[in-house]
């Protein structure tokens, strides 16, 4: 039985824009700057974490590390900060700054003012591109 | 999280991929116009519990469907390309295509594959759709060794189908699988070479790739569960869940059928 694409931690590209879906900052939007897979002590399993900037709190050398099971996959990649990333070289937090700004401008994004608001960015995506983050497990 | 899988839980998988091999080989040797729907799942439901296990997918829930899945296996026909409930009223023609998806749990494992048939004689279109379709979960299979990634997986699939102008369903994706039906990693069915999580020996994953002879648009159907192509094309699933190694794959639902 096939599985309903959510977005996957190990198939997320370096400047993909992603937005939270879980946690206090839901509903914020992020570039991804890194992932990493870890082998737990045990050898038996491995955690993925996706490593995200806003160029504001969260830079690319201070990243936020995100459940990718908490992340919503957008369509843009921001090829300026891949480039950089990808050839080692510091992103500005400015100019980082302003691309992410850039991109909800051009495409007239306006950011939840609190997370309870987050879920009506499925807006931005079109109803069969919203995809529910599996609950947490208990 | 993924799980990697070792001897203490090989046994179990090798187990439960063998019995729904053997419900696929059951009812490739079923496969019959007049044949309902039900009837197949009603034959692989008993083949199942008497081998000792429990059909993974009758009750199934999935997050935003109210109702668990009712059969014990995906009957899918023509241009359903997945999730099509069993039903008395379904029966099959000549001409025909439908895939059959199908899961197991033994002993706290799961094995879970899928295959087309066709029903009698089929037209040439679709028998090219399911050669096509076989072959690209084959490449899949080839790629999916350690060292490689999961993009090279859904690159194979995807470098397969595309000279045919087969559209490649990309709503819905293979998985990990082991205690679970479905495990992370999510295994898509297109992919650039080299992106994506390093495979690495112990994973164990479901491969199937879902092809349509028409475009790349999908819809669900009223029940909520079926997956149809959105104009009428036709559509082929295969699946096997491997165990990823150092050199060739692990089948552990070795199907062959005809």
């Amino acid at each position: 039985m096939c599985l309903k694409q959510p977005f996957d931690g190990g198939m997320c590209a370096i400047g993909q824009v992603v937005v939270s879906r879980r946690g206090k900052d839901a509903g914020r939007w992020y570039v991804v700057v890194g992932v990493s897979e870890a082998v737990r002590p045990d050898g038996r399993a491995r955690v993925a974490r996706v490593y995200v900037a806003d160029g504001r709190k969260y830079t690319v050398l201070k990243p936020k590390a995100k459940n990718p099971a908490h992340l919503q996959r957008t369509r843009w990649v921001l090829d300026e900060i891949e480039r950089s990333i990808l050839s080692r070289r510091l992103v500005d937090a400015g100019r980082f700054q302003a691309l992410l700004t850039g991109l909800k401008e051009r495409n007239s994004i306006e950011e939840p003012a609190s997370p309870a608001e987050a879920g009506t960015l499925g807006a931005f995506f079109g109803e069969d591109e919203v995809i529910a983050c599996p609950a947490k497990a208990k | 999280m993924i799980i990697l899988k070792d001897e203490r839980d090989l046994p179990q998988m090798r187990r439960a991929g063998r019995i729904v091999a053997d419900v696929l080989e059951m009812i490739a040797g079923m496969i019959r116009p007049g044949l309902s729907t039900a009837e197949i799942d009603a034959a692989a439901e008993e083949l199942i519990r008497r081998s000792g296990a429990k059909p993974a997918f009758k009750g199934y829930r999935v997050p935003g469907i109210r109702r668990p899945f009712p059969g014990t296996v995906c009957a899918s026909i023509n241009s359903e390309i997945v999730h099509g409930i069993p039903s008395a009223g379904r029966l099959l023609e000549e001409g025909d295509i439908i895939s059959i998806d199908v899961g197991a749990g033994y002993a706290g494992y799961f094995g879970d594959a899928a295959c087309t048939y066709p029903v009698g004689a089929v037209s040439p279109g679709r028998k090219s759709l399911l050669d096509v379709t076989r072959r690209s979960l084959e490449e899949g299979i080839s790629a999916a060794r350690a060292g490689k990634t999961l993009g090279d997986i859904g690159h194979a699939v995807e470098s397969c189908v595309a000279p045919y102008g087969y559209g490649i369903v990309r709503d819905y994706s293979g998985h990990g699988i082991g205690r679970h039906l479905h495990e992370p990693p999510q295994v898509p069915n297109y992919g650039e070479p080299g992106s994506g999580i390093t495979l690495v020996q112990g994973m164990t994953l479901a491969i199937e790739p879902m092809v349509m002879s028409g475009a790349e648009d999908v819809f669900t159907g009223g029940d909520q569960w079926v997956v149809k192509t959105s104009d009428g094309s036709d559509a082929a699933h295969f699946e096997k869940s491997i165990l990823v190694r150092d050199g060739d794959p692990e089948i552990l639902t070795p199907w062959v059928c005809a």
